[in-house]
């Protein structure tokens, strides 16, 4: 996946397997887009899958996963505007799928 | 019994001392706040999904709630939601959350959504308005 400003993005080919599965990929790079723009101090973004084990008719989150270095707390009222930003723009049934999980870089061994 | 009883035991055995007792904390704290949104939703006249569907089902109504305390409310649950599904199913280490701190991250956090749906509930005009969005979007 190219790059959205400045910010490296990368997919894990599951990800990218589970996007095409669902037909989503545009609402996928719109999200992705938003995201580093929201989500200040982002170094880079990493689409990942995770199981849910929540035995719906869909097995997998889309993890936004998001690195930098801030805390998790510091980033949490950007967080809230790209939850508002998802549900201003992503229909139910692509938003759904998406959930943003913000790493910081500097607490990882 | 009501869903919050369960924020109560994650307190009680998070600082137990050991894995199995802080991951329990994350688990009960994300079934806290999960058991109090649907019940605060099926009082509120929201039908929803039986079984396991409802978990999706209660975070996309709060989620795409037009109201930013219902919104953040829905984050937080998004939030324990996946802390929930790694503290019960993957027993490998988890970088960002494997921790007791983390686990009484989450109770703190079950904590505050709590509080913020019983103000939302115990305020007619803005339980109403959160309702009548809800319904609205999924008629």
């Amino acid at each position: 996946m190219a790059a959205t400003q400045t910010i490296p993005v990368n997919i894990t080919p599951e990800a990218a397997s589970w996007i095409e599965e669902l037909g989503i990929q545009d609402g996928v790079d719109k999200a992705v887009d938003a995201a580093t723009r929201i989500l200040a101090g982002m170094n880079h973004l990493r689409l990942a899958i995770e199981p849910t084990y929540e035995d719906d008719d869909f097995p997998y989150w889309l993890i936004l996963e998001c690195h930098g270095n801030r805390t998790d707390d510091e980033v949490r009222a950007a967080m809230r505007k790209w939850y508002t930003w998802r549900a201003d723009n992503l229909p139910v049934q692509v938003g759904r799928h998406l959930i943003p999980t913000w790493i910081d870089d500097r607490e990882r061994p | 019994m009501k869903g919050r009883d369960f924020l109560d035991l994650a307190q009680e055995i998070v600082g137990v001392g050991s894995e199995r007792h802080w991951r329990g904390a994350f688990i009960h704290a994300y079934y806290a706040l999960l058991l109090e949104a649907r019940d605060a939703l099926l009082q509120w006249g929201i039908s929803l999904p039986p079984r396991q569907a409802v978990h999706a089902e209660v975070r996309l109504r709060l989620t795409y709630s037009a109201n930013s305390d219902v919104r953040d409310i829905g984050l937080t649950l998004d939030r324990l939601a996946q802390r929930r599904a790694w503290a019960s199913y993957v027993l490998q280490p988890h970088s960002q959350f494997g921790s007791e701190s983390a686990a009484r991250n989450a109770i703190h956090e079950a904590a505050s959504a709590l509080a913020s749906l019983d103000a939302i509930d115990s305020d007619p005009n803005q339980r109403a308005t959160v309702i009548a969005d809800i319904r609205a979007r999924w008629p």
